[in-house]
């Protein structure tokens, strides 16, 4: 079918009114411009530096683990001073690690909002943020991981961490077996977001 | 405007590309009130506002698991009232202790992160 066939219409952004936060960050920073206490470079530069996060970051934090056992227990002391020795500026916010072993599973949430250490893993997926994810993987962690795909013996404690508060966590999973041969940017390559989550499990399939 | 500094650079607390500050709250533990293995109470009380203890661990039983901090306290930061920094403790609960229909494992726990004006001296098991 060709010709004149209209296309249903899509607004464009300007076509929506403004929502009550985008007026108010909007007049926030405006104000702040005006009255100098932060420049529109500064702005820009921040988005930036926030847009450029990403879970490769934290992958290759959790491959450094994997092969670098001194690595590993530097950055189960502090995150943040490991992040660096790789050359990764996370951010001041302080990130805890919690490993994943043969009788404990760690996941993350924040029910209180949606706390995620951003400046390792990047922007938080959406479903991170919703309601059901929040409310329920508190009180039926397990039922919500098999969902996710994840079935965890019932031998093995399952820990949930709520972020509530000053401080954002990453799971440090374990290292799948048949991957001794596998340099350390091929184990990086294993470690999806979610298993930094909690709500996967790095796999290898050897061809 | 120290009030939201833990959001990081957007408040120029952080500029990228400047080195991470080197103070993620340690040096609380010589202050704090309550150690490593110590059972605590979180207060059930319903104040209004954005309070941080989660309202499934109020007037629930946990053990201490870290003790980090001192930290503002974020609730009073939240409205920009002044905050005296205070210990933040890692609290691990028992999850069939929060939930009487858990349907888990027994062993399975739950660490939620809890201001120091939250808990009180919890009892033995």
């Amino acid at each position: 079918m060709s010709g004149h066939h209209p296309h249903p219409g899509q607004p464009d952004s300007e076509d929506q009114p403004w929502s009550h936060e985008q007026l108010m960050a909007a007049a926030i920073e405006a104000l702040l411009v005006r009255k100098g206490v932060i420049t529109p470079a500064e702005v820009t530069r921040a988005l930036d530096y926030w847009t450029s996060r990403t879970p490769a970051d934290g992958a290759r934090l959790v491959a450094r683990c994997w092969t670098d056992d001194a690595f590993a227990s530097r950055a189960m002391e502090n995150v943040n001073e490991a992040a660096a020795e790789l050359g990764l500026d996370i951010g001041s916010t302080r990130v805890v690690a919690v490993a994943n072993g043969p009788a404990l599973h760690n996941v993350l949430v924040c029910t209180l909002c949606s706390c995620y250490p951003i400046g390792l893993l990047g922007d938080s997926p959406g479903w991170y943020k919703s309601r059901a994810y929040r409310s329920r993987v508190v009180r039926e962690p397990r039922t919500v991981l098999a969902e996710f795909g994840v079935q965890i013996p019932d031998a093995v404690e399952v820990r949930v961490h709520d972020s509530t508060a000053d401080l954002r966590y990453i799971v440090i999973p374990m290292r799948p077996p048949g991957t001794e041969h596998l340099t350390e940017r091929e184990l990086a390559g294993l470690v999806t977001r979610d298993c930094m989550i909690g709500t996967a499990l790095p796999r290898y399939d050897a061809a | 405007m120290n009030r939201n500094r833990s959001r990081g650079p957007a408040t120029g607390q952080h500029r990228p590309g400047e080195p991470a500050r080197r103070q993620y709250g340690g040096g609380g533990p010589a202050a704090s009130r309550y150690g490593h293995g110590d059972r605590v109470l979180v207060r059930a009380h319903f104040p209004p506002g954005h309070v941080r203890a989660p309202w499934y661990t109020r007037g629930h039983t946990g053990e201490v698991v870290k003790i980090t901090g001192p930290f503002p306290n974020a609730e009073e930061r939240a409205y920009g009232r002044p905050s005296a920094p205070e210990p933040l403790y890692r609290v691990r609960f028992r999850q069939h202790d929060l939930w009487p229909d858990y349907a888990g494992g027994a062993n399975d726990t739950l660490v939620a992160d809890i201001y120091e004006h939250w808990l009180e001296p919890g009892e033995r098991q």
